[in-house]
């Protein structure tokens, strides 16, 4: 891109911009929880609006980095012709670990 | 490409995958459920007590941290070309330096 206004005006652009901002989002958000975590052990606690807002923004971040890194994988299967069924293969694996993995830790 | 940077690179893919498989799964532990009824003193249980669990943390919220600060420095990188260097010298600072602390806080404590 010639210039830093690129990412706004070609969608594509615009939607990978979009894509590696969720990643650092979610960053922030780790170190959020990291501080959290601290606090927990003080019985210092967050607001509870506040902490379920960014809660629930981070989530959204979250999905949206998932999902658009799950789309990626199948068009590494070069020569395979059906890429949506792969994609599918990998929501439900991604779906399946998930459950598997807050499961464990309930 | 030099090796520091292959390396880099190389910890930038692994941490995708983590971040990307379990960070929603281990956010929605950590933050949603205790507001569904979840006892929140469970989740400090779980790290005092169990090295699997304290590893788990540690692994998920330091692959999430260098994965986005990667990310981040590539943005800044393209935005500010002339910075290049100092960018990826503060960037991956700064995560390796927050992982340490990521360490610090889920496991040592």
């Amino acid at each position: 891109m010639r210039n830093k206004v690129g990412y706004l005006r070609n969608p594509r652009y615009t939607f990978k911009l979009i894509r590696e901002l969720s990643s650092f989002a979610i960053a922030l958000y780790a170190i959020y929880l990291l501080i959290r975590l601290y606090a927990l052990r003080y019985n210092v606690t967050i607001p509870t609006y506040l902490d379920l807002a960014l809660a629930l923004l981070a989530m959204f971040f979250a999905l949206y980095h998932s999902i658009t890194w799950l789309y990626l994988l199948p068009k590494l299967a070069k020569g395979y012709s059906n890429v949506n069924s792969l994609f599918i293969l990998a929501i439900v694996a991604w779906a399946a670990i998930s459950f598997i993995l807050i499961y464990v830790l309930i | 490409m030099s090796k520091l940077h292959a390396l880099t690179w190389l910890l930038f893919a692994g941490t995708a995958f983590i971040a990307a498989l379990l960070f929603p799964a281990l956010l929605f532990y950590l933050s949603i459920y205790p507001h569904l009824g979840y006892d929140q003193s469970r989740i400090l249980n779980n790290l005092n007590s169990n090295l699997f669990f304290k590893l788990i943390f540690f692994v998920v919220l330091a692959s999430v941290i260098y994965h986005g600060f990667y990310r981040a420095k590539a943005i800044f990188q393209e935005l500010f070309p002339k910075s290049e260097g100092a960018i990826e010298m503060i960037m991956i600072g700064l995560a390796l330096f927050l992982v340490v602390i990521a360490l610090i806080i889920t496991v040592i404590l």
